[in-house]
């Protein structure tokens, strides 16, 4: 399958029937920018429909390993080469969770002045939990931007009966901070 | 602990610990995700509470300053042994519900009620969730001002892991020459002192990447680097006079969120000579609780960092550490 550009979706549950468990990675080259790469965080947020986070505890990251029920969480160690990964069991998401917002952002602290933009490679890839099997992988984020902090990577959303998934690399200049306000989570 | 299958995978389990998690296999579900295992015994914030009423002057660590004396015992806790915290906390597990068919795990416990089948198992921390939910919060935004009579606040794992904390001395000129400090104990077992007065603006010292970073601007104050939340396991920021004169304390201790929530520690505490123990910060299960001390410590850091238990830290002399 060709690497999926900005913007494309593809209907995960439809395509492959049965598919209940996925992971999502992200996987990242930052060259020799070891600060940079040290404070990559890649963060899920469960929003409703209206595209908010449904509470503080709706956002899984490496401080907060799991969703409340469980349906989304990080894994500590990621394999099958991607940076980090998080676990989503589809039929588990609560119903009124309509899209799981994958992002990856730049932890303010000692990383200051350094930006997505110095990566030189960024991808977000969709695979079958058991087993890793790749499933979908997007094309090289990391080309366009420049001075951005995080990037809303891609969403894994409901459509009628299906979970499909889409390709976003919407940039942000203002960090977390400005994705939170975007999807309403509280800092 | 054939029970389900979640605990296995690093995932899931960190977070809830309250959670039906199999059984008896107390040991692992905590120390497999959640960061350190200690810090679940920590947990009860509780305990930290309750040491500053009751205050009998344990140790003699600080001889001027019996107060301060007091928190000794929990904090010796904190660092020291792991294994001692983890014993006592099978204890509490039992009551869940003990299965026939691990006698091993409950070999240790005496008592094994009829309880329910799939009673969930709690850790110690879980073991009492209504106290749990009294513990104070911060909401966002929000401002909670810590008083001899509430001392503490636990921030969320939003708060305590995304972007940085500020700690910041508010205090006018009026009151002197105050400058702000910490002593720290890391995950690795390191402990040290960030003062900037005497050059030690970061910790680890001489950090590229350090997990708490002194600056001066119109206040002194100190950042926590929240990327490395996991990397500290707990904090004792002082104020004191560089000239070492008297001050008549006064002003503000001042926590920022990364979302401008804040907590404020007053510093009104008379007429004192010496170090006072402003604010004391543990990483307990990925949420930081804060604690004001308000402790006057007649001596210097060394006599603070006795007071609090960071033992580890050789000092050529009171107020210099040698890192």
């Amino acid at each position: 399958m060709p690497a999926m550009s900005r913007g494309a979706n593809v209907a995960l549950t439809r395509e492959i029937p049965g598919l209940t468990r996925i992971l999502v990675g992200v996987s990242w080259n930052a060259g020799a920018e070891r600060l940079l790469q040290d404070n990559l965080v890649l963060a899920t947020v469960l929003c409703d429909a209206d595209s908010k986070a449904l509470s503080p505890e709706h956002v899984v990251f490496f401080n907060q390993l799991a969703s409340p029920e469980e349906s989304v969480a990080q894994l500590e160690t990621a394999l099958a080469g991607d940076d980090e990964q998080v676990e989503i069991d589809l039929a588990g998401v609560p119903a009124e969770v309509n899209r799981l917002v994958v992002v990856l952002y730049l932890n303010d602290g000692t990383a200051q002045r350094r930006t997505l933009g110095q990566l030189r490679e960024l991808t977000v890839v969709v695979r079958e939990a058991a087993g890793s099997r790749e499933l979908v992988r997007s094309e090289n984020l990391a080309g366009v931007l420049s001075g951005e902090t995080a990037l809303v990577l891609g969403e894994v959303y409901r459509h009628q009966r299906d979970w499909k998934f889409r390709v976003l690399g919407a940039g942000y200049t203002s960090g977390i901070a400005g994705i939170a306000a975007d999807y309403g989570l509280p800092l | 602990m054939s029970e389900p299958s979640p605990p296995a995978r690093s995932s899931a389990a960190g977070l809830d610990l309250s959670e039906p998690s199999s059984g008896l296999d107390l040991s692992t579900p905590a120390p497999a995700r959640r960061a350190p295992a200690p810090s679940l015994d920590l947990s009860s914030p509780l305990d930290l509470s309750g040491p500053p009423a009751a205050a009998p002057p344990a140790a003699a660590a600080t001889p001027a300053a019996p107060p301060a004396a007091a928190r000794r015992p929990s904090s010796s806790l904190d660092l020291g042994d792991p294994l001692d915290l983890s014993g006592p906390a099978a204890a509490p597990a039992p009551v869940a519900g003990p299965r026939a068919s691990d006698p091993l795990d409950l070999g240790p416990t005496p008592v094994s009620p009829p309880a329910a089948a799939p009673a969930p198992v709690r850790t110690p921390a879980a073991a009492a969730p209504p106290a749990r939910r009294a513990v104070p919060r911060l909401a966002p935004g929000g401002r909670v001002i810590l008083t001899r009579r509430d001392p503490t606040v636990t921030l969320s794992r939003v708060q305590s892991g995304i972007g940085t904390l500020t700690v910041e001395a508010i205090v006018s000129a009026a009151v002197g020459d105050v400058r702000v400090g910490a002593l720290y104990a890391l995950a690795d077992g390191t402990s040290g002192v960030v003062q900037l007065a005497t050059g030690l603006g970061t910790a680890p010292p001489h950090s590229r990447r350090p997990v708490v970073t002194g600056a001066r601007g119109a206040h002194e104050k100190l950042t926590v680097d929240l990327r490395q939340t996991r990397v500290l396991r707990r904090l004792l920021v002082y104020v004191f006079s560089e000239s070492g004169r008297e001050l008549d304390w006064g002003g503000t201790l001042r926590v920022t969120t990364f979302g401008g929530a804040r907590v404020e520690v007053p510093l009104d505490l008379g007429r004192h000579a010496g170090p006072v123990a402003a604010l004391s910060l543990y990483a307990i299960d990925g949420e930081f609780v804060l604690r004001a001390e308000g402790e006057l410590v007649t001596g210097a850091v060394r006599e603070v960092a006795a007071a609090y238990g960071y033992d580890r830290i050789t000092w050529a002399d009171g107020a210099t550490p040698v890192l």
